[in-house]
């Protein structure tokens, strides 16, 4: 199944070569986690992410849990402060 | 050590300086900048007195480690009560300035009366002059801190002035140095302004010392690498604060449109990416990136305008690089006044540094002033024929230069959000807390960035906490009290120091205390120095509570608090504050109106 | 071939951390009015541009010096004074074409970049290679 995965600043560097800009269209096994979709692309175990499905925010605890579904879009952003 | 133990206090009134020892008992237990002068202003002045009365005394700080080569060393603080809030005002600093002033041999400025003339302050080391201002009264800042530098014939002075606006009384006029780096909120600079000081130029050549030199060069080159190698740090390097507008975007905390909405349909054409891409034409917005004195992060942006945009096509004195977009200008300058013409948004930006306004109060009372035009209670007529919807960039810039100008329309503008949507009738317009506009963070979906907001001494602010990684994992109200009350005290004892805020993410406050502790002689454990930020966040209560604040002040516009979101992830949601508020007075040790204890003030030495 | 500083005024951000290394190790605390290194800013900042000793081969303040103060150390290949020797006259500062080389009024002796004995402090104190020893 095709999910779509669009990220916040310099993330998109863990995105495969054929993304456009700061998103991509990735294939996935059925089922798959955010947390398995962000250990696949190589994010990094110990860093903390904003990350949101179709919209609603996705707490630390949920990522191992939550079961993607086809069409769904993944957004991360890294962890930011101020400004 | 560390501290240069000297005070410099000038008297307005009389045109006389005079220079005295650092009040070291208070140094131990204040530390410096933020904290330390609190304490001097604490102690020097009555918090009832008008802001814009000469009693109103003004502080320029510099931190133990200002000056030294800790990273991000460059900061210096501006204390004194506000004119746009009539709280405490604590504002502070990076670019060259407050290591420089500090280099000429003081720890502290402090300014008292009102110059019976328009007046500038040289300090050349031990030489002290206050000097007629001249034609400068009027100039703007860059031209200010250039015709300093070639009348004392020395490029390496550093200057912190005024505009116009500071000068007329714009209530968030602030004070500016080294061309865009800004003591930017509460209206620091309209209090330089009524002291009728346009100017402060700084050369010093003494240096800082600390007490374990090869102790604390060891720290610093930990702590740097700290730095260099922390994730959000080289966020900020290689994109800026702007970084943080697409997450909010995403995340729905977006305030857009005077808070009507919490995300932009704009975004894309003013993120880090807009910024950085090529035009057909060839031109970028983006030129470099900028460090302010000591930095090792660089997350200051150098920009231009594209010279054929409607904003300087016939204006060549604009054809230059200058700051650039950062998260908070590009949410002032866009969503929230619904704004997305880059190169508008950039020149707004110039605006704010070469007059010497805060954008953030700027662009949120714009906002209001938006919002009242489109509802119908102002006209073309009050707006000298400016069409003030949201999305007119022409409105943006024209109404930024009026502000800063001090004309037309634009003088309603100066008075903030709080005072022009109260002379039109519609208080509840204002967007803010103590009267003090809100930064770009939507606190329906950042619960605990509201109760920070609520809470903060200077009215709202998104610098005086931090509570975003709570607020990005839960948005509820649960569990946002300590950690709010934490990250206060935490900030105010790092804005004692001399560092930047930005270091947080890599530092916690024991790195800080190290090298706090091996610049000031030892003695500065993690505990103590947390503790210092406590009794300085409670100092600033203490202030606040004797000006006239009360526990209703600690509050939120009821768009927050009854408006649910209309989008994003916090969708149908409000604000919390009802049930954060009670439990944040209690874990710091203050009883249910706001006030701390007895118990606490004797704890923290008070 | 002696090892030089390499200054790229395209990755200086203008920090001032090479000024604060510079008198730290000469001078014994932060104070860039001090420093053998100085970075110029132009253009509201957009150009930031790191300036110091190019360690001349044929080194005129070194010929010029009255009292043989300045000596080329051989490890380095370094200009550098000899402050018991120098007088204070500033004719170096005259016969440097580059302005590298001060007058210090609180030593009364003139200072110059010395290579920091082969292991400069700059080189070593910038975040992002905008100065480089090799």
């Amino acid at each position: 199944m095709k999910i779509t995965v669009k990220t916040g600043g310099l993330l998109y560097e863990y995105l495969p070569p054929d993304r456009t800009a700061n998103r991509a269209t990735l294939d996935i096994a059925e089922g798959a986690t955010p947390h398995q979709v962000m250990q696949d692309l190589g994010f990094p175990a110990d860093g903390s992410y904003l990350v949101i499905v179709n919209g609603e925010l996705i707490a630390p605890e949920k990522r191992p849990e939550l079961r993607l579904a086809d069409g769904d879009q993944l957004s991360i952003n890294p962890p930011l402060k101020g400004g | 050590m560390a501290w240069q133990k000297q005070v410099l206090r000038v008297d307005l009134t009389n045109g006389t300086s005079h220079k005295e020892p650092l009040n070291m008992e208070w140094a131990e237990q204040y530390l410096g900048e933020r904290g330390l002068a609190t304490k001097y202003l604490w102690e020097m002045m009555d918090a009832r007195t008008d802001p814009m009365s000469p009693d109103n005394v003004l502080i320029f700080a510099t931190g133990p480690l200002t000056g030294t080569m800790a990273s991000t060393s460059g900061r210096y603080a501006v204390v004194t009560k506000g004119p746009l809030t009539g709280a405490i005002a604590c504002s502070n600093s990076g670019g060259k300035f407050g290591a420089e002033l500090k280099y000429a041999g003081y720890d502290m400025l402090i300014l008292e009366g009102r110059a019976p003339e328009p007046s500038y302050l040289y300090i050349n080391d031990d030489d002290v002059q206050i000097l007629p201002a001249g034609d400068l009264w009027g100039a703007t800042v860059w031209h200010t801190e250039e015709t300093l530098k070639k009348m004392h014939q020395d490029p390496q002075i550093k200057v912190a002035s005024i505009g116009i606006a500071g000068e007329r009384g714009v209530r968030y006029a602030c004070v500016v140095n080294d061309l865009h780096r800004a003591a930017g909120r509460s209206g620091v600079g309209a209090v330089m302004g009524s002291k009728n000081l346009k100017a402060v130029a700084a050369r010093g050549t003494k240096g800082v010392r600390v007490a374990d030199p090869k102790g604390f060069m060891q720290v610093v080159k930990e702590t740097h690498k700290l730095l260099a190698e922390n994730s959000g740090v080289r966020e900020m390097t290689e994109l800026g604060t702007n970084a943080m507008i697409d997450a909010m975007q995403d995340f729905g905390g977006l305030p857009t449109r005077n808070f009507q909405e919490v995300q932009f349909e704009g975004t894309e054409k003013i993120n880090p990416a807009a910024m950085m891409e090529k035009r057909p034409n060839g031109h970028r917005n983006l030129l470099t990136n900028k460090a302010c004195f000591g930095c090792t992060i660089a997350c200051g942006r150098i920009a231009h305008i594209d010279e054929d945009h409607f904003t300087i096509v016939n204006r060549k004195e604009y054809w230059h690089a200058s700051g650039g977009l950062e998260y908070e200008t590009a949410f002032a300058f866009g969503p929230v006044v619904g704004v997305d013409d880059i190169d508008a948004l950039t020149f707004a930006g110039f605006l704010m540094n070469e007059h010497g306004m805060d954008p953030i109060s700027f662009g949120v009372t714009l906002a209001a002033a938006m919002e009242l035009y489109e509802m119908g209670v102002i006209t073309k007529q009050d707006t000298d024929g400016i069409e003030l919807k949201f999305g007119n960039p022409e409105a943006l810039t024209v109404m930024a230069e009026k502000t800063g100008k001090y004309e037309g329309f634009g003088q309603l503008l100066g008075l903030g959000s709080k005072r022009l949507c109260e002379k039109y009738g519609h208080p509840e317009l204002f967007m803010g807390v103590k009267g003090q506009e809100f930064a770009g963070y939507d606190s329906r979906a950042l619960q605990g960035m509201g109760l920070g907001y609520a809470t903060s001494n200077r009215g709202a602010c998104h610098l005086k906490h931090d509570t975003f990684a709570e607020d990005m994992e839960d948005q509820t109200g649960k569990g946002k009290a300590l950690p709010c009350k934490e990250s206060q005290d935490a900030t105010a004892a790092l804005d004692s120091t001399g560092i930047c805020l930005f270091t947080a993410g890599a530092w916690g406050s024991d790195n800080l205390a190290r090298q706090v502790d091996a610049a000031c002689g030892g003695g500065w454990t993690t505990e103590r120095f947390l503790e210092m930020g406590e009794r300085v966040w409670t100092l600033e209560r203490l202030y606040n509570l004797k000006a006239g604040f009360t526990a209703k002040d600690d509050n939120l516009p009821e768009r927050l608090l009854k408006t649910p979101a209309p989008s994003g992830t916090a969708k149908g949601k409000v604000n919390e504050l009802d049930k954060m508020l009670p439990e944040y007075y209690t874990v710091r040790g203050w009883n249910q109106e706001g006030e701390p204890t007895e118990q606490t003030l004797h704890r923290l030495g008070l | 071939m002696y090892k030089s500083l390499v200054l790229d005024a395209d990755k200086c951000t203008s920090c001032l951390q090479c000024e604060m290394a510079c008198s730290m190790h000469h001078e014994g605390m932060f104070n860039p009015a001090r420093s053998r290194i100085k970075v110029f800013e132009f253009e509201h900042g957009a150009r930031s541009i790191p300036y110091t000793c190019t360690q001349c081969e044929e080194a005129w303040c070194l010929h010029a010096c009255p009292t043989s103060a300045i000596v080329i150390n051989h490890t380095t290949g370094a200009k550098e004074v000899i402050a018991d020797k120098c007088v204070g006259c500033k004719v170096c500062t005259i016969a440097c074409p580059y302005g590298t080389i001060n007058y210090q009024a609180a030593s009364g002796k003139v200072v110059k970049c010395d290579l920091c004995g082969g292991d400069p402090q700059c080189a070593e104190a910038c975040p992002t290679g905008a100065i480089v020893y090799q």
